[in-house]
């Protein structure tokens, strides 16, 4: 695993020689997804605490495994059962993996979601939070037992959208993949750019247009049409 | 080939494995499922022909993030447990257990060397059960075993069994997630419950309770001790190799030995849930004190026999 040093992308190799790409989720929406968890539980309990509390002893008695199983296995079942993701990191699009970006497994998931307890130490995730610091992933202390990572489900930015259409001419000079893939993703993030700042991106490549602001930015989407091959 | 070619020519096999994707994700038994592998793969190869070319990023990511549901899908890893449930029990679980005897021996001595402890101390001066426990608490312990067990009503034996997973398998899972703090959270664990069954014991059986105490835990402490021994050799196991990592950094010493503790525990996990049955429905039933205790007795030579014999000879993979 390789982290990128710009922002938190974590890069995978897969079996299959490709890599994939994760991004650590941070404290702040694990936190929320947490909250929501929270109530979650809580009315689960408040409801079958209703219709349970009918039913005399035998009800008491499902209260009690009830709340053994929500206090301790609910995160457990449903990262196993439901792709990796609570109610909670659900609504904030979050999941839990494995560090080589598998889904998780009970042994697992039992490890990073029993050693919460030790996360909460000494109050509200302290330590949790802490350990979150202390690596570029964002693994509570539990997470680095399980070797396990919370991670956006999709995080993608930008979409392969079509090129406005206009003319397409070729770039004067030969361009590397790396720098036609700049090119292309320039073009393709356009629309969704205000005019101001594509003209403050493109008067970066003033020395290869010529041109400066919006005139090179549309220079620079004519190379991109060319090199796209995208039909007029 | 420019990108739009690309996307065109490949547009076609790129819809039908999204379509396959689908229905197998919802567990749908499919007859074509066993094309998917080389679709997934055929999937691979664009990304890796698309990067090199230098196509944009936004077709990239999508590719992307196809293959990362492909990726999930073709390479979760099977509930094992579930399958190895016969092997775990007759073989890995005892076999583990052994290989760990150590720390066994000494979570042994941090449980009942208290115990001891306070028979002794208890038995030549009675009132220090009061530094131990409260008047209060030493008065409701001898109100609940003044009368012999049985008449319960079987409602409440059902409660009781909810009762005791809920309390005793939760003491045990604090105890194994206390040994990530350097093995010190199992530890105290330990010793405060021998500590607390020690002084209760000792009060009761020396002050006349002896027969309706004895008589009621007997059989299912036979699979409850142990047990809350074994969840302190996982704890510790953890904390030990923060210790002593050996030849790991301490980060892999610690992933590695999560891995053994959490198969500890599902042991641990299992005898706990039979010990509640004991605890619920045997010893509280009103069966003669007699064969409680033959049937206690004969429950520790049970226990001590799986954990010794059970498993030997066999190829381990806990070893």
């Amino acid at each position: 695993m390789e982290a990128s040093s710009v922002d938190t992308r974590l890069a995978v190799e897969t079996p299959d020689g490709i890599e994939l790409d994760l991004i650590p989720a941070g404290p702040v929406l694990r936190a929320a997804a947490w909250l929501i968890d929270s109530v979650i539980r809580a009315g689960m309990l408040i409801g079958l605490g209703f219709v349970l509390s009918a039913l005399g002893a035998a009800g008491i008695a499902l209260l009690i495994l009830a709340w053994f199983l929500i206090n301790w296995w609910y995160p457990v079942l449903f990262e196993v059962l439901a792709g990796g993701a609570t109610p909670g990191k659900k609504a904030f699009g979050l999941r839990v993996v494995n560090e080589d970006g598998t889904p998780v497994g009970w042994g697992a998931s039992i490890v990073r979601n029993l050693l919460r307890q030790v996360d909460f130490l000494p109050f509200g995730y302290g330590a949790g939070l802490l350990a979150m610091h202390c690596n570029s992933r964002f693994q509570r202390l539990g997470d680095l037992a399980a070797a396990t990572l919370v991670v956006y489900r999709d995080w993608s930015v930008t979409s392969a959208r079509a090129l406005p259409p206009g003319p397409a001419e070729p770039p004067p000079l030969p361009l590397a993949p790396a720098e036609q893939q700049i090119l292309l993703t320039f073009a393709e993030r356009g629309s969704a750019l205000n005019p101001e700042r594509i003209g403050e991106l493109a008067g970066i490549m003033t020395p290869v247009t010529g041109l400066t602001g919006v005139d090179s930015a549309e220079r620079l989407l004519a190379w991109a049409r060319w090199l796209k091959g995208q039909a007029r | 080939m420019k990108q739009e070619q690309f996307v065109a020519s490949r547009k076609q096999r790129w819809e039908h494995y999204q379509a396959l994707l689908a229905k197998l994700t919802q567990r749908e038994k499919l007859p074509a499922a066993g094309e998917f592998p080389a679709q997934y793969r055929r999937l691979c190869n664009d990304l890796a022909v698309a990067s090199a070319r230098g196509y944009s990023l936004g077709l990239i990511r999508q590719l992307q993030s196809w293959i990362r549901d492909g990726h999930a899908l073709l390479y979760r890893s099977r509930p094992s447990l579930a399958q190895n449930f016969v092997a775990f029990f007759s073989r890995d679980f005892p076999s583990l257990v052994r290989a760990e005897w150590r720390l066994l021996a000494l979570c042994s001595l941090l449980l009942f060397g208290p115990m001891l402890w306070l028979f002794w101390q208890i038995g030549s001066t009675p009132e220090f059960v009061y530094r131990v426990l409260s008047p209060e608490a030493v008065e409701s312990y001898e109100r609940m075993y003044a009368r012999s067990a049985g008449g319960r009503g079987a409602d409440n034996d059902v409660m009781m069994f909810a009762f005791y997973i809920m309390n005793n398998i939760g003491v045990s899972l604090r105890t194994f997630a206390g040994g990530l703090l350097f093995g010190i959270g199992s530890a105290v664990i330990l010793l405060f419950n021998g500590v607390m069954i020690g002084a209760v014991a000792a009060h009761l059986s020396f002050e006349g309770y002896h027969q309706n105490f004895w008589t009621f835990v007997i059989g299912h402490g036979a699979f409850e001790l142990p047990a809350i021994v074994l969840a302190g050799v996982a704890g510790l196991r953890m904390g030990l190799s923060l210790l002593l990592p050996g030849p790991f950094s301490r980060l892999d010493a610690l992933r590695i030995s999560a891995r053994r503790a959490v198969t500890l525990l599902y042991g641990v996990i299992a005898m706990l849930v039979l010990a509640a049955g004991l605890e619920a429905f045997w010893s509280a039933s009103p069966a003669p004190a007699a064969i409680k205790y033959v049937v206690g007795g004969l429950l520790w030579l049970v226990v001590l026999a799986y954990f010794s014999l059970a498993g030997r000879g066999s190829t381990s993979r806990a070893n």
